[in-house]
């Protein structure tokens, strides 16, 4: 745990002695969304907002997991904690806590659905965002197992997450889509935490209602997870 | 000892390394030399662990991977930490915290230590970097490159930093530089497209030149060194016991005119590999 821990420090006290860029990359995020979210999306507010803090977490869990990795790797710090005595989970670990930051993200998402939407808070939104966050933090640790340098993983991220946008039903619901879209969205995480999501905070239903979207979620990410764990070479 | 046997290794259809044996006594420091893309990186990759050989076997006492340290070139420092908070994280990384004041103070960074890392000048950075390869308490100590984009100062410092600390550990310094290896290293290993061509220490090396001096100059051989001289594209060289006597004969010819960059230098390492080789060392750089 110390070892999480010092790594967890070092990233951290590299984000705050930069504290320009920081605020850059969270106004461009907060501004995307509200962009989109007036723009594209046809939704409710409470719809809008339910989408985008499940979509926040699932961003930045897959973008921050395959670009950290990534960013070590091309600087060369990545075969120095390898040749350390840091195991590949304690490295795996310390990257899935600092990606857990975005959840500060989505609750600030929430906070602003609170006082502008009609929103039901529940103990469920957690393990929502959670396991969606998994679930792409498990298909970020893919990309460094497949894709040599951050460049070429910058491109085949951004398509593959916009393909994963237009595919899942950030933007819009399910029932007018053709039955084949409606097929894809099942394999997609994404698809499966903004429905859960928007069944919590816009529906307000519970535990029972959500329960085969949470076990659909669960088993996609223990999927992503386990093959994203075990190709990605330490 | 950490022991190479016949290692191989490919990239698609290209063999960066061919059958390399090689091993590493404790307290000795042994260069592993050659020129750009001979595979010293890809040998200290599969020497460390970090990457397994095509065919053959790396050995030692314990375990590779927990008795190896690897300290690699490239390394970019661009995360805003002090010297001091980068070296905490090695050493915790590394279970070895109480040796790191120690290992700061040894390395010659005790007074940049409240330093920004990617503020340092080349040659601290690279003491960063080897510092972090101690911090493992390792058996044996990888270097890759460690010299390489340092100024001939930081060079000296960085030399005499890896002498110091071979006293019980292994030491495997790879090098593209003869001058470097020859002033450091007990062994030298000399490889090239990822095979040895010669190994040995570096004075029974230079000792099987059979001259006490090399004269190198530019432009053609002039008449009557035709025997002993030999021509490498723009150089010839010739190898001498009594070089006044060559010199006056040049100056008396008058054909010292028409050379350039006369040197009169006792043979060395890229000796050994003109040697071997039949081809200057510098030309593969």
């Amino acid at each position: 745990m110390k070892k999480i821990i010092e790594l967890l420090k070092a990233d951290l006290l590299d984000i705050l002695r930069r504290p320009a860029n920081m605020f850059f990359a969270v106004l461009m995020i907060l501004g995307i969304l509200f962009l989109t979210g007036f723009v594209l999306n046809t939704g409710t507010t409470a719809e809008i907002i339910a989408s985008y803090a499940v979509f926040i977490s699932a961003y930045t869990g897959f973008i921050m997991t395959s670009m950290a990795i990534l960013m070590d790797r091309d600087k060369g710090l990545y075969r120095m904690y390898r040749s350390s005595k840091l195991s590949k989970a304690e490295y795996v670990s310390s990257k899935i806590i600092y990606t857990t930051l975005s959840l500060l993200l989505s609750g600030l998402i929430i906070a602003i659905g609170f006082f502008t939407a009609e929103i039901f808070l529940s103990w469920l939104i957690l393990p929502v965002i959670i396991l969606t966050v998994l679930a792409h933090v498990g298909m970020g640790l893919l990309i460094p197992a497949f894709v040599e340098t951050t460049q070429e993983a910058q491109r085949i991220v951004q398509i593959l997450f916009f393909a994963m946008i237009f595919l899942s039903p950030v933007f819009y619901t399910s029932e007018n889509l053709p039955q084949i879209v409606q097929l894809l969205q099942q394999i997609i995480p994404l698809t499966h935490g903004v429905e859960a999501m928007r069944a919590v905070l816009v529906d307000g239903q519970g535990l029972t209602q959500i329960w085969r979207q949470l076990g659909v979620l669960a088993g996609l990410t223990a999927i992503t997870f386990t093959v994203g764990y075990r190709k990605l070479q330490f | 000892m950490l022991e190479a046997e016949n290692l191989s290794k490919s990239f698609g259809d290209e063999e960066a390394v061919k059958d390399l044996s090689l091993e590493v006594e404790k307290g000795e420091i042994v260069g592993l030399l050659g020129p750009n893309g001979a595979g010293k990186t890809t040998t200290m990759q599969m020497l460390s662990g970090l990457s397994t050989p095509d065919s053959g076997k790396i050995s030692c006492e314990k375990n590779v991977r927990e008795s190896v340290s690897v300290v690699f070139q490239e390394v970019e420092y661009s995360s805003k930490l002090k010297v001091r908070e980068f070296l905490r994280m090695m050493a915790v990384l590394n279970e070895n915290s109480e040796e790191l004041e120690n290992i700061i103070e040894n390395v010659g960074l005790k007074n940049y230590s409240e330093m920004m890392v990617p503020d340092l000048s080349g040659g601290n950075k690279k003491k960063v970097n080897i510092a972090s390869g101690l911090l493992k308490d390792p058996e044996y100590l990888l270097l890759d490159e460690p010299n390489s984009g340092l100024d001939p100062r930081a060079r000296k410092d960085v030399r005499d930093m890896i002498s110091s600390f071979a006293g019980d550990t292994g030491v495997l310094v790879s090098t593209h530089s003869m001058e470097e290896a020859e002033k450091l290293c007990d062994r030298v290993i000399i490889i090239e497209d990822g095979q040895e061509i010669v190994s040995g220490s570096p004075d029974e090396l230079v000792a099987k030149i059979d001259a006490d001096f090399v004269i190198k100059a530019e432009g053609e051989i002039p008449e009557g060194f035709k025997d002993e001289a030999t021509q490498i594209e723009e150089f010839f060289e010739i190898k001498t016991d009594k070089p006044h006597e060559l010199i006056k004969k040049l100056v008396e010819s008058g054909d010292i005119d028409r050379l350039e960059n006369l040197s009169i230098e006792r043979p060395g390492l890229e000796d050994v590999f003109f040697e071997v080789t039949g081809r200057r060392y510098e030309e593969d750089n």
